[in-house]
């Protein structure tokens, strides 16, 4: 499977954290496989046109998280995940993107059995 | 609303081969329109048909309803003209530049004038050379505002200038619209500040105008998608405007309207900046 990256310089995200999350999905919805190698750094930077700190940034996260390995002289690879860490890690994320928009709801005083109707009615449209 | 300003099919070929391709737009009362396009796109040029400063070899221009050129004078007691900095007679002092300035319009209003010169601290005894850009902007301004103008006509009025003095220069034009009879119609590349105080946006591109309208309609026509180059399908493809491409995957500006086929992908909200980047730098060849 093919790592694939896209870049929004409008967007509300900081570059590396839009990386982060490209990076981290692919990897727990398995798009990405365990021991793929992650392009050069500076070879990535040029084709996305972007900073090699924000790409350094990315990597050291996505790390610190567990999502890849780095080998010294080698390069990064995505991590060889259990089936039990891909879910925690994938549950994890999941959380984030969900109280993202958790404040907005509570201001709208929505009640947790309406909200999960709410979900329940549309979340596979 | 009333339009204060129409411009109609205007035609206008240069020797070199540059045209203005049957321009349109107009300007409605209390409303602010901006005027954007790359830097030789044609939005001086367009500019300055309007006002009679150039010919032109097809099309009408209406200001406050009446016909230019056969009603030049009448139209501009009521128009205030800023064009590029304020360069002429540097070494003079802005009160003799004020003097000369003033004869040509009989609703020349002096309190106004002392008024706005207090409040963009312009001293009067300063010469022309002296002021910043930043100044001499307001200090055309304050020529132009002078006359109880009912149109602002100004072109790139903040480039050059700092964002504080930029956001100074949107609070006046905001200001000077507010009663809702006056209009101002300003050219700029500076998008942001568009985004801050445009109603309108008219957008000139080769000589040919290529978006206008409510400047929230203009940029809500449009979003910015992002994916894998696995999910860049042939029809998505065709329907993009412009596409950023690398090996890894893809960006690209695509209308409202076929969003549906970008079904599942990452969208984003498309600002002026982007839709001109999308549209000048990455317009990708619709075969």
């Amino acid at each position: 499977m093919e790592l694939s990256l896209s870049i929004l310089n409008t967007s509300d995200k900081p570059i590396y954290r839009q990386l982060y999350e490209q990076i981290a999905f692919q990897t727990v919805t398995g798009k990405l496989e365990g021991g793929y190698c992650l392009p050069p750094i500076r070879a990535l930077a040029n084709s996305l046109g972007i900073s090699v700190i924000s790409i350094k940034r990315a990597w050291e996260e996505l790390e610190r998280d567990g999502f890849i390995v780095s080998m010294v002289g080698r390069g990064c690879f995505i991590a060889d995940l259990s089936l039990d860490e891909r879910s925690r890690l994938r549950r994890e994320l999941a959380l984030a993107e969900l109280k993202e928009c958790f404040s907005a709801l509570k201001r709208l005083e929505l009640t947790l059995e309406e909200l999960i109707e709410l979900i329940d009615e549309s979340y596979s449209e | 609303m009333p339009k204060v300003l129409e411009a109609r099919n205007i035609i206008k070929a240069f020797p070199g081969g540059f045209e203005l391709k049957s321009v349109s737009l107009c300007v409605e009362s209390g409303c602010i329109t901006g005027f954007i396009g790359r830097n030789g796109a044609g939005k001086t040029t367009t500019l300055k048909v309007i006002l009679g400063l150039s010919s032109r070899s097809g099309g009408e221009v209406k200001l406050f309803g009446r016909a230019m050129p056969e009603h030049e004078v009448e139209c501009k007691k009521d128009i205030g003209v800023v064009f590029g900095g304020f360069e002429y007679y540097s070494a003079k002092k802005l009160k003799t530049v004020t003097a000369a300035f003033r004869r040509f319009y009989s609703n020349w209003n002096d309190k106004k004038y002392r008024e706005l010169l207090s409040r963009f601290q312009l001293d009067e005894g300063k010469r022309i050379k002296e002021l910043s850009a930043g100044m001499k902007v307001k200090y055309a301004l304050a020529l132009a505002l002078s006359h109880d103008a009912k149109l602002l006509v100004l072109d790139e009025p903040t480039s050059g200038l700092d964002p504080v003095s930029r956001d100074e220069i949107m609070d006046i034009f905001r200001d000077f619209v507010s009663d809702g009879e006056r209009s101002i119609l300003f050219s700029t590349h500076i998008t942001s500040d568009l985004d801050k105080c445009a109603d309108h946006i008219v957008y000139i591109k080769d000589g040919e105008i290529v978006m206008s309208g409510d400047r929230e309609q203009v940029t809500g026509a449009y979003r910015l998608v992002q994916g894998g180059l696995d999910a860049l399908s042939p029809a998505l493809k065709q329907a993009l405007i412009g596409i950023k491409q690398t090996p890894f995957g893809f960006t690209g500006l695509i209308r409202e309207d076929a969003l549906h086929l970008a079904d599942g992908l990452q969208t984003a909200k498309a600002d002026i900046e982007s839709i001109m980047i999308y549209t000048e730098k990455y317009e990708h060849a619709q075969s």
